[in-house]
């Protein structure tokens, strides 16, 4: 009976390691999600809503989920439910949970009945962080302590061993009792002096003890205005009030130790932070612009510094790397750098790997190039196909016409996908006189870039353009061109030629075709559509003569422009 | 997925308001309950002003018991919970939840819980219990729970605190004890190696320092006692460091009673343990200069704060703790009226803990009679010293948060009471604060005698006064008195 006892017993120990041998193993898995997903993946939320099930029904059944930790193991009821297999010392260090939780100091975690779920969360994200090493000045201990867990525990060893203080006071030789009886003892002789002695006491603790309402109120408003404090505000107004009081070259120190405060900020993705700082240097450099020349050359350098390339590299691969960064911040900062940092921002500009990255540090190229449009122009000259073509664009969005000089540039670029983005942004910040710019297009060797030129030479009116305009009309090949080139180049010339390029289109309307006839054909009827497009005298006069030709294409054709052209308001 | 999402947030915001809700009730209901109990000592069960307090009491609990079902009151581990809540107070109510744990611990009573039903006459008869029982008598509980009991009261139950608990707890207690002396070493330990690092422009290790504030704010909150007598012993060979332990402790203190939650109570430690940084890079004879300090070696002191924001600068990320650390080194000299220095130059409020800090320090300074302030003072001159510049240098309220910490009579003033013994203050009582308990340490006749321990607040009912009064305070260095010799710590 003893036996079976035993053996029950035995069996519903092993069940329950067993049982928390599993719960264990789904944990791990689920923190393995959490370090691997990001927070609004839906695997990790999943996991944690089945992590939390299963700890329940665990902490229903046993009461409480207590783990031992050594340097190797996780054991529950001294089982190991959890062994480190790695043999490598460095690998295990690396990846064991175990090593983890016992590299700080804690010996045992148990987790009570009625755990909320939200604790456990906590309880995960805290071991990502420490796992992932994101928080430097903290341990997993520190972290624990500052959640205040109510339903999870741990046994911490606490490995700081404190000298016992020798408490070597002022050395008396012997109290002098007797001296202080027969000087200083004045105790009260009668009932009343008694009374009144107590009474004056009574009265000053109970001012101390009782607090007013008004004092409750002061109180009250000295905490809610903790609540509001600032933490960044309130040490940039430490900063400025050092700032503006040390001397030479205590001053110089100040400004080199809020440089070394600024790259940790950036070290930890705090661009807000850094923004605002930088902020405050620039402003007390003003008021100290006509004071104190050193002081404020030696703050102009340290907003310069913060520019610098080194600087603007590690943001480049801060940006890179991180995808959680918020990048207004970043803006914000780098907007509010002085303008040596341009070259550097052009730059990264090439490095970055994101559109999102990209297109912000093009704004911010953008706000400084309407002050240093120059600066900012010369990115076209960048070796980087990709860099040139941002850098038009930021020329685009300045909408500045000193920026077509730059654009003209770009218009020879070698890669096609610059030369589309250089007539894009001309058309955008250019006029008629930029127009000429665009005549050598006009041979380049994709039809897609010939077409734009075109396009914006006729919006632009550009007379240079007709000359070489008509040499490729007048060709024999061009029946054969792209319709859609030859559409627009026929509408080109008719946009811009006007009377003076009537011959041209009389001619090649009134000459027979023998050869190649069909494509002749689309070229005319092209060119009776170009006419019909601008509602001038002599293209009316040309249009009805065609009319009566015999080629019913071309009668046809006439017909329909003239009829369009009644609509269209004469020119 | 967003749908569910929202909807888990709407609840978890629900249940954070029923959570803060209750909280907000648990608090009231031990403040009511500390009335009433405090009432009952006074009045018949029949006068008019306890039946008032105790309806007050008896709407709170119907109000508690129709939203959650039943009551349970437990004092555990230095905390008290309602229904598995655990309640924090803040500076009104603390003395309330103070003398609610010390009625439990006296009653040997873990729980009490209140059901459905409960009348305002079982109430009546089971708060006035409490007034009229004497806890000093045998079988506290026993007595206590007969006559519940008698008295019919049948919707009020009381628990024992289990025998084991009971011997663990008075272990803990000397454990916390063993705890908080060795943490408190920590403390000047890790001041120290922070100072010699940042001399030898080393690291300093940052979990370490923050691990022991860590430690200080438990032990703080479980045990002020302990910690008010090892501020009070004063070494002088290590004045900077103990000072700035001490500071740390005394301000963790004064931050417990203003209900500051458990990390903002380890940033203001954390501040306050790095408030006189600065003075590691002014020149170690000047620091410890056994005279009074010439009009130069003032200028040079003078730039402590502004040397510590930059030490601090030196070797830490701006963070959290870094940020106020900087704050308070900056500000605590700065006084209320910003008469102090550094001199600014825009007008400005100081933060909380700067003016939390400033006072713990001066206090610490003045008593301690080291570095600059070479004339020291006894416990209980300097906080009337500081009384009479509150408002000017010092936050009025605050310095009287700080006076409810220490005592009106802190730990370490040496007193003469009206037997005309000598005796020293070893522990304060928050629920009286002119009646501390005192160490004597010569009899009338000025003759050394055993030590003995004696509570003021022990009340002799057939004289009908106080056993013993404190009817003066004197100055132990003038009768070459070390202070330090009778607080030790065991």
């Amino acid at each position: 009976m003893e036996e079976l006892e035993i053996k029950k017993e035995r069996l519903e120990k092993e069940q329950e390691i067993n049982e928390a041998k599993k719960l264990l193993d789904f944990f791990l898995k689920a923190l393995k999600n959490i370090m691997i997903y990001p927070e609004d993946n839906p695997i990790p939320f999943e996991f944690k809503k089945g992590l939390y099930k299963k700890f329940k029904d665990f902490l229903e059944k046993n009461g409480e989920f207590k783990i031992q930790v050594d340097s190797t193991n996780l054991l529950y009821q001294n089982e190991v439910i959890y062994h480190d297999q790695s043999k490598d010392v460095r690998m295990h260090q690396e990846k064991s949970i175990a090593f983890f939780i016992y590299r700080d100091g804690i010996r045992e975690i148990k987790f009570e009945m009625g755990l909320p779920e939200k604790e456990l969360n906590s309880f995960l994200e805290i071991l990502k962080l420490v796992v992932k090493r994101l928080v430097p000045e903290d341990d997993l201990v520190t972290l624990l302590w500052g959640k205040d867990f109510n339903f999870i525990k741990y046994e911490v060893v606490d490995e700081i061993l404190a000298e016992e203080l020798s408490y070597s006071t002022q050395v008396f030789s012997q109290p002098d009792f007797e001296k202080l009886y027969h000087s200083e003892i004045d105790l009260p002789e009668t009932e009343e002096e008694k009374k009144v002695k107590g009474e004056k006491v009574k009265i000053f603790v109970e001012n101390i003890k009782a607090f007013a309402e008004g004092e409750i109120t002061d109180l009250n408003k000295l905490l809610a205005m903790d609540q509001k404090y600032h933490p960044l505000e309130a040490t940039i107004s430490v900063f400025i009030e050092i700032l503006n009081q040390e001397e030479l070259p205590d001053f110089y120190e100040m400004v080199g130790l809020i440089e070394k405060g600024l790259d940790l900020l950036i070290e930890t993705y705090d661009f807000a932070s850094t923004y605002k700082i930088i902020e405050a240097i620039k402003q007390v450099e003003q008021r100290f612009s006509g004071i104190s020349k050193e002081r404020s050359e030696r703050l102009k350098i340290a907003v310069e510094r913060a520019g610098d390339k080194r600087r603007i590299e590690i943001i480049g691969e801060i940006l890179n790397r991180e995808k959680k960064v918020d990048l207004f911040s970043v803006q914000d900062y780098l907007c509010s750098l002085y303008w040596n940092s341009i070259s550097n921002l052009i730059n990264i500009l090439g490095e970055l790997k994101t559109f999102s990255a990209r297109k912000m540090v093009c704004r911010v190229l953008e706000k400084f190039g309407r002050e240093n449009l120059e600066l900012v122009g010369k990115g076209v000259f960048d070796s980087r196909w990709y860099v040139v073509r941002n850098i038009l664009w930021v020329l685009g969005e300045i909408e500045d016409r000193r920026g077509v000089e730059f654009v003209n540039f770009a218009l020879k670029h070698e890669d096609v996908r610059v030369r589309r983005e250089a007539i894009r942004i001309l058309e955008k910040i250019g006029d008629s006189n930029s127009g000429t710019a665009l005549i050598p297009l006009l041979d380049y060797d994709f039809n897609k870039i010939r077409i734009m030129a075109v396009k914006l030479l006729a919006k632009w009116k550009v007379k240079e353009a007709i000359k070489p305009l008509l040499e490729i009309a007048e060709k024999k090949e061009f029946h054969n061109i792209d319709i859609e080139e030859k559409k627009e180049l026929l509408l080109a010339l008719a946009i811009i030629g006007r009377d003076e390029i009537i011959p041209f289109f009389r001619k090649l309307l009134r000459k027979r075709a023998f050869f190649n006839r069909e494509k002749k054909i689309e070229t005319k009827i092209l060119a009776i559509k170009a006419l019909g497009a601008l509602n001038f005298l002599k293209a009316k006069n040309l249009l009805t003569e065609i009319k009566t030709k015999r080629n019913k294409t071309l009668k046809e054709a006439s017909a329909k422009a003239l009829a369009k052209l009644e609509l269209l308001p004469k020119i | 997925m967003g749908k569910e999402t929202s909807t888990k947030s709407s609840d978890k915001k629900f249940l954070d308001r029923q959570e803060e809700t209750l909280l907000q009730k648990g608090k009231e209901l031990v403040s009511q309950l500390h009335a009433s109990i405090k009432t009952a000592q006074i009045y018949e069960q029949n006068n008019e002003m306890f039946i008032k307090q105790s309806r007050k009491l008896f709407d709170l609990i119907s109000e508690l018991i129709q939203k959650e079902g039943e009551i349970l009151l437990v004092s555990k581990e230095g905390y008290l919970f309602l229904n598995d809540l655990r309640l924090k107070f803040d500076l009104e109510k603390y003395a309330g939840s103070k003398f609610i744990m010390e009625i439990f611990e006296r009653f040997d009573m873990e729980k009490i819980s209140i059901e459905e039903g409960v009348t305002s006459s079982e109430l009546d008869s089971f708060v006035y219990l409490f007034g009229h029982l004497n806890p000093e008598e045998k079988d506290i509980f026993d007595l206590f729970e007969e006559k519940i009991h008698k008295l019919g009261i049948s919707h009020i139950k009381v628990e024992r605190i289990p025998l084991f608990k009971k011997e663990s707890y008075k272990k803990s207690l000397q454990e916390n004890k063993r705890l908080a002396k060795k943490t408190f070493f920590n403390a000047v330990t890790v001041v120290r190696e922070a100072m010699s690092s940042l001399e030898s422009r080393k690291t300093v290790n940052i979990v370490r320092v923050k691990r022991m504030v860590q430690s200080l704010v438990d032990l703080i909150m479980e045990d002020e006692g302990t910690f008010l007598e090892l501020t009070a012993l004063k070494n002088f060979d290590e004045y900077t460091y103990i000072h700035s332990a001490d500071v740390c402790v005394l301000s963790i203190m004064c931050g417990v009673r203003l209900g500051l939650e458990k990390n903002k109570l380890c940033e203001l430690g954390f501040a306050a343990l790095f408030h006189d940084l600065g003075k590691v890079r002014l020149p170690y004879e000047l620091i410890n200069k056994p005279a009074e300090y010439d009009d130069s070696e003032w200028v040079q002191i003078r730039r402590h704060p502004e040397l510590g924001v930059k030490t601090i600068l030196s070797f830490r990320r701006l963070d959290d703790y870094s940020m106020r650390a900087i704050l308070v080194a900056f500000e605590h000299h700065l006084n209320l009226d910003l008469s102090g220095y550094p001199k600014v130059s825009k007008k400005r409020d100081l933060n909380l803990f700067s003016r939390i800090v400033s006072i713990a320090d001066a206090y610490d300074a003045m008593t301690s009679g080291r570095v600059y302030i070479k004339t020291s003072y006894s416990p209980d001159e300097t906080l009337k010293r500081m009384f009479y510049r509150s408002g000017i240098f010092y936050d009025p309220v605050l310095l009287k948060v700080f006076i409810n910490v220490v005592g009106v009579y802190p730990v370490g003033t040496l007193v003469v009471l009206d037997t005309g013994e000598i005796g020293v203050v070893c522990g304060i009582n928050s629920e009286d604060l002119a009646r501390p308990r005192v160490k004597i340490i010569a009899d009338r006749y000025g003759e050394k005698k055993e030590y003995k321990v004696v509570d003021l607040r022990k009340f002799d009912e057939t004289r009908n006064e106080y056993h013993f009064s404190i009817v003066q305070t004197l100055d132990p260095q003038r009768y070459k008195i070390d202070i330090s010799q009778y607080l030790a710590v065991e």
